[in-house]
């Protein structure tokens, strides 16, 4: 193509006619495959290797969005992750999935995109009208704006915002992709596939190391498949690939791509996220959408290299004004002209030699602007060779145009300013190294003022750094770097490093000058000068957040916004606060940074989640009858991990309540059983078991004899009651103790605790026997006939022979090993057998049969509760760590004769102040008033105010038996206030209820039934 | 990437194991391996599976041990009751837990993968020991041979278990 | 956050129970009051090395970790029993 073309064509609009910005050769695009997508409707052609934001300019696509806050056309400023601009709604129904970036996505036959943010369309968005109120909307403006008349804000402001704000809509599908959860370990993680990351792992594979080697591209080479490099004299893929081949050919060598590593976490972990199915119109059968990969690493070498940043100048957002970095991907990499006539602006060498790239693409590059002061020899020789204008010193003052960039106004050395025109502007400040992973643990970046840029302060140990992420720059640089580190790492991990051949390069020198942006007065920033493109942050908003004194760098930032969008401010933060040091005349190193947080890169929440989600989000403890109790018509509710039958429904039932009701009266009328397995069992045995229960238990453990049970009170080392539960004496040095179902695992916890650091001379050894023994309840007036059939021939289990409170060893329904334990929870005549958890089925239909002449009926957790609340039995909501023995009416429990542990503070006076609310029980004066459980106790007819909150209801039900509401609850002084009438408040189910306090049992004072 | 020729890995519950546990009081595990080789089992070793014609004996954290007989042999908990008197806590254990067999080329890549234990051969021998936490299930399990893993969970997160292992085993197969 | 279990080598923190700090020593059921006040109420809260009691699950075993609480360097890692019995043995340097 004629560089000198005498033709005069202007480019053209993004809504006029699209020219294709493919060019006719190169890229490291599959040509041979065509590929079809859609965008806002529009089909377009595409090829393996695109992506969608260089299949969007091959099809002649600049506007791509609009901007958050004053809805600005926008194009596609980066080729990378640290996009800002071009964030497109992709995919559809329950898939569709808005802000991403149409940098990072992979072309894949079929797909669809929508751009965001706009209203009508992208080329006529009446929401741009928001720009006129963007005095109004300047930083911080939501601390001063909508704030009267007060009453306003519920009703039309906050609406009014919320439609207005907000980027990107979410699906209101569940998401129906798999999200998978993984952790591997290696001595090297590399992180980067460039030159840098390449010559690491190499040198690290090849020293025999376990090394993983993650890049975020699906295509490793990092900047070699963009820019013209030669290695060896070959193009770099060249080299790229062969190293490739030759790591992949390690069995100790994994590379993982489209895999960017995310966070680094204390102790050498790093979590990367592995898009495994995204450049898939759907994940293969099993295949996960993403997985979330956590690495544990001796070493890591961070080779993450830079990313380039904008210059703030007024109009720089405009769709045409793209990072040099950039063009040169799409050129070299993507075959792809993102413009027809350029101007390139930049403050190195080799940003400036973008105009080769352009050049050979056949794009009319028409100034080569070096913000420099000193001329560049290398580049004014190009600028010759090529026919370009060189002007040193000089600077783009603003740009212009519309929807898409017409051209651009060059202010020179002395001040003279020209207007250019142009569809393409191809801008660097300079580079940043990509240095988020280094600073996670606190490290701060330290500013080098000769590469004007934040280079890795302190490390998080293990870390090293290599190539451009160091400030270095130039591939040979990189390569060289990325070896020795690599070999530094490799004896870190105690083996030798291999030697590694560098090919021969010739790299650019770079020198580069500051450059963050070209305002003319920093007093009063004119116009449209962007600093973060995503967030809508300009340079006046900076300049108001000084002069309203936020001047410190966290300040500026949440004022603003700065730095706050989807990218962190990969392309704004360094920019912003360059500023906001010139604004307040400090230096960069005296001004800093903001601290970076972990994910590098947004993640899904359903790769946090992984497999845990819905039903499997924890796994489910299920019991030795939960087949049979499902057989039998259960309705199952969880306690804890556990899946326990609540009651078990009939067809004659009405409702649940009829069933709870007939279940509950089976019991005090006849019998019925229920499955109590997840109360946990552990049992404790050895020399010193006896005296290590007595310092456990509140209560006296020592006379209890063998054969027998006891109900045991632990207590908080604070006083404050801690768990329940029955423990039988086995054996002179055997005991079998069962704790409430919540609690288990943190009874095992503390008991180890004080095993092990407490009370170290104990000789005792415990095990969880929880799920060894399927334990079922045998309650009821009838449970003694029904136990006698199902125990074996002679055993007898009489009164006598087996009282209240007695254990004992048998066996049942045919030679089953059973321990019998006679406790009652429902204050009936009660048992409960333990079987071999095997066998809880069998006991199950056992006791079917053999309580079929009473009308046998098995029970649920509803049931069990309306029944302990009828006995008066406190259980978890009683026990709810505020509460301790004396409001529980177990002060005597309290042993004076030893130490235990919460004995001394159990005697603080507070605990003891016979003032506390204490437990009563309560009877609505209405039986069928309902008590609900959290609801307040006041004074008959007082005011409803706190000062006159006197205990609450932390227990109530329907009883069956009573033929009334009940409850247990906690009043002040409640021993001595039986009879009195209070008053139940419950706001929350908005009723009053007064009731009668009354001693916290309601059937069976006296026990003789628990006796008989 | 997807590979049709992955090789597979299978994944299947273990039944019949006889197993009781056994605790040496006065952490006398001297004593514990006196009593377990006089009863023909193999002697204990802390973090290690230990096996002979008799049945074996596992490393269960903290100074326990489990001792597993198969099915048909006498009853390990019967067995040892005796010797242990005065000198180890015992109970029976082979109701409460449930085993499982994993088998497959990559089945130490994938059990790391799960239990975020290193388990590369240099790191885990045949006949480690390891209890950890698979899908926040706890889970004691040890490397039978080369290509194959065993492990306990209680009884009643079996089910849980084999579903979590057998949906991680699906993506795994496939990656 | 990887842990040393001194029984089972490193670990994940997710694996762990933590509790607090190990310098602690129960009181004699007879001590003042504020001294069992301060025991169960009273911390410390350092910028720099802390011992301190964690309990790694899968194994119960109960360890005293030294743990940089600002950096989270683990600097030793012991079984508490054993740290314990020591405590017992020899005086208390508390």
């Amino acid at each position: 193509m004629n560089r000198h073309s005498a033709s005069d064509r202007s480019p053209r609009a993004a809504s006029g006619r699209k020219l294709s910005g493919r060019l006719p050769s190169g890229g490291l695009i599959d040509r041979g495959r065509p590929l079809q997508f859609r965008f806002d409707g529009q089909v377009g052609t595409a090829f393996p290797g695109d992506t969608l934001a260089s299949a969007l300019l091959a099809n002649g696509i600049r506007l791509v969005g609009r901007s958050f806050k004053y809805h600005r056309p926008r194009g596609i400023l980066t080729a990378g992750s640290e996009e800002p601009n071009a964030l497109v709604e992709l995919r559809e129904g329950a898939r569709r999935e808005p802000n991403t970036r149409a940098t990072i996505v992979e072309m894949f036959d079929g797909l669809v995109a929508r751009s965001q943010n706009r209203f009508p369309s992208l080329a006529f968005d009446l929401m741009a009208a928001s720009a006129l109120a963007a005095p109004l909307l300047s930083a911080g403006f939501y601390y001063k704006t909508f704030m009267f008349p007060v009453a306003f804000w519920e009703k039309l402001y906050e609406p009014l915002i919320r439609r207005a704000a907000g980027l990107g809509r979410a699906a209101a599908d569940a998401d129906p992709d798999r999200y998978d959860k993984v952790s591997l370990f290696c001595d090297i993680l590399v992180v980067g596939a460039g030159p840098a990351g390449l010559a690491a792992a190499l040198t690290a594979a090849r020293s025999g190391a376990r090394v993983i080697l993650c890049d975020e591209d699906f295509r490793p080479g990092g900047r070699l498949l963009s820019d013209r490099v030669e290695l060896d004299d070959h193009p770099a893929m060249t080299w790229v690939d062969q190293a490739l081949r030759e790591f992949e050919s390690c069995d100790k060598a994994t590379l993982l791509l489209r895999t960017c590593v995310n966070s680094a976490y204390d102790g050498g972990v790093y979590a990367a996220l592995q898009r495994v199915a995204d450049h898939l119109p759907v994940p293969g059968t099993n295949q996960p959408r993403q997985r979330l990969v956590r690495i544990t690493a001796t070493c890591c070498v961070l080779a993450s290299g830079a990313v380039e940043r904008p210059v703030i100048l007024e109009g720089n957002d405009r769709p045409g004004v793209m990072l040099a970095g950039a063009v040169r991907s799409y050129l070299n990499r993507f075959a792809v002209a993102p413009g027809r006539e350029a101007v390139v602006f930049g403050n190195t060498d080799s940003a400036l030699a973008t105009a080769d790239d352009l050049a050979r693409a056949g794009i009319r590059v028409h100034a080569i602007i070096d913000s420099r002061h000193e001329e560049s020899l290398q580049i004014r020789a190009l600028g010759e060779r090529l026919g370009i204008p060189y002007s040193a010193g000089a600077r783009v003052t603003r740009t212009h145009g519309t929807t898409s960039l017409t051209g651009v106004t060059i202010a020179d050395r002395a001040g003279e300013t020209r207007r250019i025109r142009c569809d393409l502007l191809a801008l660097s400040g300079g580079w940043s190294p990509a240095l988020g992973l280094a600073t996670h643990q606190n490290g701060r970046p330290v500013w080098d003022e000769t590469l004007c840029a934040f280079i890795p302060g302190d490390l998080p140990p293990g870390m090293f750094v290599a190539g451009s992420v160091t400030g270095l720059s130039g591939t040979g640089a990189a390569l060289a770097s990325g070896h020795a580190v690599g070999a530094a790492a490799v004896a870190t991990c105690g083996l030798t490093p291999a030697t590694l051949d560098m090919p021969v390069t010739q790299d650019l020198p770079d020198r580069p000058g500051a450059l963050w942006h070209t305002l003319e007065d920093l007093e009063a920033p004119s116009g449209a000068a962007f600093v973060d493109f995503q967030n809508d942050v300009m340079a006046k908003d900076i300049r108001g957040a000084t002069r309203e004194g936020y001047v410190s760098v966290e300040h500026l930032k949440r004022y603003t916004t700065l730095g706050m969008a989807t990218d962190q401010g990969k392309t704004s933060n360094v920019n912003g606060l360059a500023l906001l040091a010139a604004m307040t005349g400090r230096s960069i190193a005296e001004t800093g940074t903001t601290t970076t947080r972990p994910p590098v890169q947004p993640i899904a929440i359903g790769a946090l989640a992984g497999p845990h989600r819905g039903r499997h989000f924890r796994p489910e403890r299920l019991t030795p009858t939960h087949d049979w109790a499902r057989a039998h018509g259960a309705h199952f509710t969880t306690a804890g991990l556990w899946m326990r039958a609540q009651w078990f429904a009939r067809p004659s039932d009405p409702t649940w309540q009829e069933t709870v009701n007939r279940e509950v009266m089976t019991v005090r009328r006849a019998v019925g059983f229920c499955d109590v397995t997840t109360l946990g069992k552990i049992d404790i045995q050895g020399p010193d078991a006896t005296r290590f229960l007595e310092r456990i238990y509140c209560n006296n453990f020592a006379r209890l004899a063998v054969g027998r049970v006891r109900y045991g009170l632990m207590l908080r080392e604070d006083g404050f009651a801690f768990d329940d539960g029955t423990t039988a004496r086995l054996g002179e040095t055997h005991y079998l103790m069962t704790t409430t179902t919540a609690n288990a695992a943190k009874i095992m916890e503390h008991l180890e605790y004080c095993r092990q650091w407490l009370f170290p001379e104990d000789d005792v050894q415990m095990i969880s026997v929880t799920d060894e023994w399927a334990q079922i309840a045998l309650a009821g007036p009838k449970s003694r006939e029904v136990l006698a059939a199902i125990v074996d021939p002679g055993f007898d289990v009489g009164n006598a022979a087996l009282p209240f409170m007695a254990t004992v060893e048998t066996t049942v329904c045919g030679s089953i090993p059973a321990r019998l334990f006679r406790i009652s929870f429902s204050g009936e005549l009660a048992y409960e057998i333990a079987v071999p958890a095997r066998h809880g089925a069998v006991l199950a239909d056992a006791l079917m049969r053999a309580g079929a002449p009473f009308s046998i009926a098995p029970y649920g957790t509803e049931a069990l509760g309306v029944l302990r609340i009828e006995k008066g039995h406190p259980a978890g909501s009683e026990l709810n760590g505020q509460t301790t023995a004396h409001d529980l009416g177990f002060g005597k429990l309290l042993s004076r004769k030893k130490d235990y542990i919460g004995a001394r503070m159990a005697q603080r006076p507070a605990l003891t102040d016979p003032g506390r609310q204490t437990l009563v029980g309560l009877m609505p004066l209405a039986p069928d008033a309902v008590l609900g459980a959290g609801a307040h106790l006041l004074p008959d007819h007082a005011a409803a105010t706190a000062a006159n909150d006197q205990g609450w209801v932390s227990s109530s039900a329907w009883s069956p038996t009573c033929g009334s509401w009940i409850g247990l609850g906690f009043l002040a002084d409640g021993a001595h206030r039986h009879r009195e009438i209070v008053a139940v408040h419950d706001p929350v189910r908005g009723n009053i209820v007064r009731a009668r306090v009354c001693p916290p049992v309601f059937v069976d004072p006296d026990g003789g039934r628990l006796h008989a | 990437m997807p590979d049709s020729a992955m090789p597979p890995l299978s994944i299947h519950p273990v039944e019949g194991w006889q197993i009781a546990s056994v605790a040496p009081f006065r952490q006398d595990v001297p004593a514990l391996a006196t009593i377990l080789t006089s009863a023909g089992f193999p002697a204990p070793e802390a973090r290690r599976m230990t096996a002979n014609s008799t049945g074996r004996v596992v490393w269960a954290g903290r100074g326990q041990y489990l001792v597993i007989a198969p099915a048909g042999a006498p009853d390990p908990a019967q067995r040892l009751r005796p010797p242990c008197a005065g000198r180890a806590a015992i109970t029976t254990q082979g109701d409460g837990r449930s085993a499982f067999r994993i088998t497959g080329e990559r089945s130490a890549a994938f059990l790391a993968g799960l239990s975020g234990i290193d388990l590369h051969p240099h790191a885990f021998a045949t006949g480690d020991v390891a209890s950890g936490l698979i899908r926040h299930i706890g889970v004691l399990f040890w490397k039978d041979r080369d290509d194959t893993f065993e492990c306990l969970v209680f009884r009643s997160l079996a089910n849980a278990f084999h579903h979590d292992l057998a949906e991680a085993a699906a993506m795994f197969v496939v990656d | 956050m990887r842990l040393p279990c001194s029984c089972c080598g490193p670990r994940d923190s997710g694996e762990f129970v933590y509790r607090g700090d190990a310098t602690l020593r129960r009181p004699p059921p007879d001590a003042p009051e504020t001294h069992w006040a301060d025991y169960v109420y009273l911390r410390d809260n350092p910028a720099g090395p802390h011992r301190e009691l964690w309990y790694h699950q899968p194994c119960r075993s109960w360890l005293v970790i030294t743990r940089d609480t600002r950096s989270h360097a683990i600097l030793a890692a012991e079984a508490a029993e054993a740290v314990a019995r020591a405590v017992q043995a020899g005086p208390e340097a508390r």
